[in-house]
Formats: structure tokens, sequence, C-alpha cells
């Protein structure tokens, strides 16, 4: 009985934080929204929402966990209400519950449902009890089909979603490094765009060589080293 | 001579930038790719995060004409002294109205800056600029065609264009494409000391990832 107690402390306390945690960073978001308006930058409102879409997630995987005793199992009862403002309220609900008095409680506290979802509620009770058994089962049946059919379809429309999802992340590739490198050393050089094709030779200036070497380069290539030669030697002879 | 006839006010524009000394002559540049078949994504992407995204973006069509400049008698040595200067003349094909643009880039700068760091200089020029180019000395190394989008965020030139040979015949239909990307650039011009807005330019580039990865990327050290 008293480990029960420990769980039950412990986890509200954790549940506790974590619903602090989204408090804190939802106000964070309503001054930024209120200072910054439409000033503010895209990514700065993404990461606030990031943030908090994390931060709910994990409250949800606590509420889950297995060691978590099951919350709606425990009731909560109102023992004594009081019109009187009560100081230790108004600090545990920052300023929001002045006392436990008759208009708050029946809001926070609800063990009985609304007047009018009652007396549905009791409408349908009469009419099932008017129904044959054997009809009723039959009628129970039908609607189960239907319910099963339209998961069915549901969930293949989920799966079909999902392997779409993947294979769109699973296919990064929007650019290609080597195509940026041609396009820059182009648009740098000229390299590709020249009319006379860069000769496949030793050379490793960028620059066009000379018409006269580029045309005799289209020869063989022994041809060309001699020319080469020809050149280098050419102005020393001057 | 150089200066162009019809739009004299730049020229004006142009002495006055001088005297005072604050010429926008620096031009900080990040460059990168996206294969044509996420272009639109990128366009998307791109509308949303630059000016007016309520119109479409503008669109070009230019032939850019790159001259050298240099002494070509001098025997070829490896080396920037041998390479001369590349003058490129640029004219609008879809806005024949339009003054020809006449650019000077000059080679990155070395040091850790955030984004290529350049020399650059653009002037309006007339439509015979091309003989005046030749007669000067200049000889014809290359051209192309470049067809895309033009789209700006504050004072950031956002460009994607994609980049066409020129065919043997040079008719303007006979186009054929240099790769099957297309090229993004991000460029600002700026004065050497505003750091600042290359870090924006940065800013932008990051928003862009991972469709498109901008760098700086020196064209020297690609290779030959």
């Amino acid at each position: 009985m008293q480990r029960e107690e420990r769980v039950m402390d412990a986890t509200l306390d954790a549940v506790l934080q974590r619903v602090v945690d989204i408090k804190g960073s939802l106000q964070e978001l309503l001054v930024k929204i209120e200072r910054e308006g439409e000033q503010g930058d895209w990514p700065s409102y993404l990461n606030s929402f990031s943030v908090i879409s994390a931060q709910i997630y994990t409250l949800m995987k606590l509420l889950k966990n297995e060691k978590t005793p099951i919350l709606r199992n425990y009731l909560t009862l109102p023992l004594q209400l009081n019109a009187e403002s009560d100081e230790k309220l108004l600090v545990a609900t920052e300023g929001r519950v002045p006392s436990f008095s008759h208009d708050f409680v029946p809001n926070m506290l609800r063990t009985k449902p609304e007047p009018d979802m009652e007396q549905k509620h009791q409408a349908l009770e009469a009419k099932m009890a008017q129904v044959n058994s054997d009809t009723a089962q039959k009628q129970i049946n039908i609607h189960n089909r239907v319910v099963k059919h339209v998961m069915d379809l549901v969930n293949t429309a989920r799966e079909e979603w999902e392997t779409e999802t993947a294979a769109r992340t699973s296919q990064p590739q929007t650019c290609s490094l080597n195509e940026t490198q041609i396009l820059v050393a182009a648009l740098g050089t000229g390299k590709g765009f020249k009319i006379r094709a860069q000769p496949p030779g030793p050379s490793p200036t960028i620059q066009q060589p000379p018409p006269q070497i580029s045309t005799a380069s289209k020869a063989v290539s022994a041809v060309k080293t001699n020319i080469k030669a020809a050149t280098s030697i050419h102005p020393y002879s001057r | 001579m150089a200066m162009p006839v019809n739009v004299p006010h730049v020229g004006e524009n142009l002495e006055a930038a001088m005297k005072s000394q604050i010429v926008p002559d620096q031009e900080f540049l990040l460059q990168g790719s996206v294969l044509d078949t996420s272009l639109g994504v990128v366009i998307d992407r791109l509308r949303g995060l630059c000016d007016n995204a309520d119109i479409l973006p503008e669109t070009f069509h230019d032939h850019e004409v790159v001259f050298v400049l240099k002494d070509f008698s001098a025997m070829s040595t490896p080396g920037p002294a041998s390479q001369g200067v590349m003058l490129r003349v640029r004219r609008a094909m879809d806005y024949p109205d339009l003054p020809y643009q006449l650019r000077y880039v000059g080679y990155p700068e070395l040091g850790n800056y955030p984004a290529l760091l350049r020399n650059c200089l653009d002037i309006p020029v007339s439509n015979n600029v091309c003989e005046f180019l030749t007669e000067l000395g200049a000889k014809l190394d290359h051209e192309f065609i470049a067809k895309g989008f033009i789209m700006k965020k504050g004072r950031i030139k956002v460009t994607v264009f994609k980049m066409y040979k020129m065919g043997i015949g040079m008719a303007k239909d006979n186009l054929e494409q240099m790769t099957m990307s297309h090229m993004v650039e991000l460029s600002v011009l700026t004065t050497k000391t505003d750091m600042s807005v290359a870090e924006d330019l940065r800013a932008l580039a990051d928003q862009l990832k991972p469709l498109v990865q901008l760098e700086r990327i020196d064209y020297r050290r690609l290779g030959p």
C-alpha cells in the first residue's frame, strides 16, 4: 500500500515537472509573438514549435510508461468547499484560483456528466431495453463489420503514405557536387564553352593556349611535343 | 570614349562614388547547383525566403561573351600574369532595348571570409562594346547563354540559372545544355569593410540546405 503511494507521488511529480516545462515554453512563445509579431523570423518560431512538440511527446511517453499507474483509475473527491480565499491555493495555481469554492469545483473536479448529456444517455438506455436481443446482436455485427472495413481502408492509406514519405527521405539527392564544380569552372574560366575543344595535353594551365598550338594538337601527340619544343626554343633564338 | 551615350547618369554616379571613396566594388559570393529535377522545390523555397513572395520570380535570358585582354605575343607561361584580364559582356536577349553590361570580375581574395570575396565592377555600355573591345586588342574567349530566375532578399541577389553552350553555327536556337543542373548563386555588392552582410548571405545559404549546398568555391582550385 505504501509502495503504491510512493510510486503515485513520484509519477505525479514527474508529470507536474513536464507540464511546467511545457507551460514555460508556451509562455516563451507567447512573449515572442507579442514582442516580435510579424517581424520575427520563421526559423526561430519553428524552433519553438519543435521544442513544444518534443516536450508534449515526452509527457505522453511518460503517461504511457508501464511503470506509471493508470491515473484514470484514481478518483478525486471534493471533501470540503470553502468560499474563503486560500493563500496557498492562490500560490499553487499562480494566481488563477483564489478559493476552492462552488464556482470552480464543478468545472475542475467533475464526476458526473452534464445534465443534457445525462438525459441523452438515459434515452439511449431506454431505447436499448426495448430492442429485441437478436436484432441487437445482428446490428452490432453489421456495425463491427463496417468499422473493420473502414479501419482496413485507413490502414492501407497510412501504409501507402508512410512508404511514400520513406521513399522521399531516402532520396535526398537534389544537388551534385561534381556538377557544381563543372558549372563554377565554366563560369569562371569558360571551361567547356570554348568553341575549340580543349587539347587533351598535359598543359596544366586553364587558359586556352594560342590558336596555332591548339590546331596542331589535333594531330598526333608526337607532333604536338615537337611544336611545343619549337615554340619554347623560338624566343631564345631571336 | 568608353562612356556609354545612352546612360550618362550612371557614369556620373560612378564618378561621385570614386570621389567619396565609397565604391561598392567588392562582391561576396556563394555558389552551388541544383539538379533540374529539384528545381521547382528550390524555387518554391526561395520564393518563401526572398522579398516579394507574392509575385512570380523574374526571369532572365542573357547572352554572355567573354573577351580576354592580354599580351598575346608573350610566351604562354603558367600563372595569373599570362591569363590576362577577362571582360564579360552581357546582353539581355529577352529585352533587346536594355543596354549591354560590361563586367570585370577579379580573382577571389585569399583569407578567411564567410563567403567568396572578389573585386567586381559592372557598367552599362552601348551595343558596340564588342567592336570597341576588339579594337583595344581583346580577343573573344568564349560565349554562353544563361537562362533562369532572379530574386532578391534585401541587398542579396539570388540567381538560379542554367547555362547553355552555343552551337557550332552560333544559331540562337541551337543550344546545348552544359549539365543537368541549374547554377544557384547568392551575391551581394559591398565594400570590403562591411562583413555583416556576408553573414546574412551565409544565413540564407543555411536555410537552403540540404537542397542546395552553397559554398565558397575557388574555381582555380578545381584543377585543370
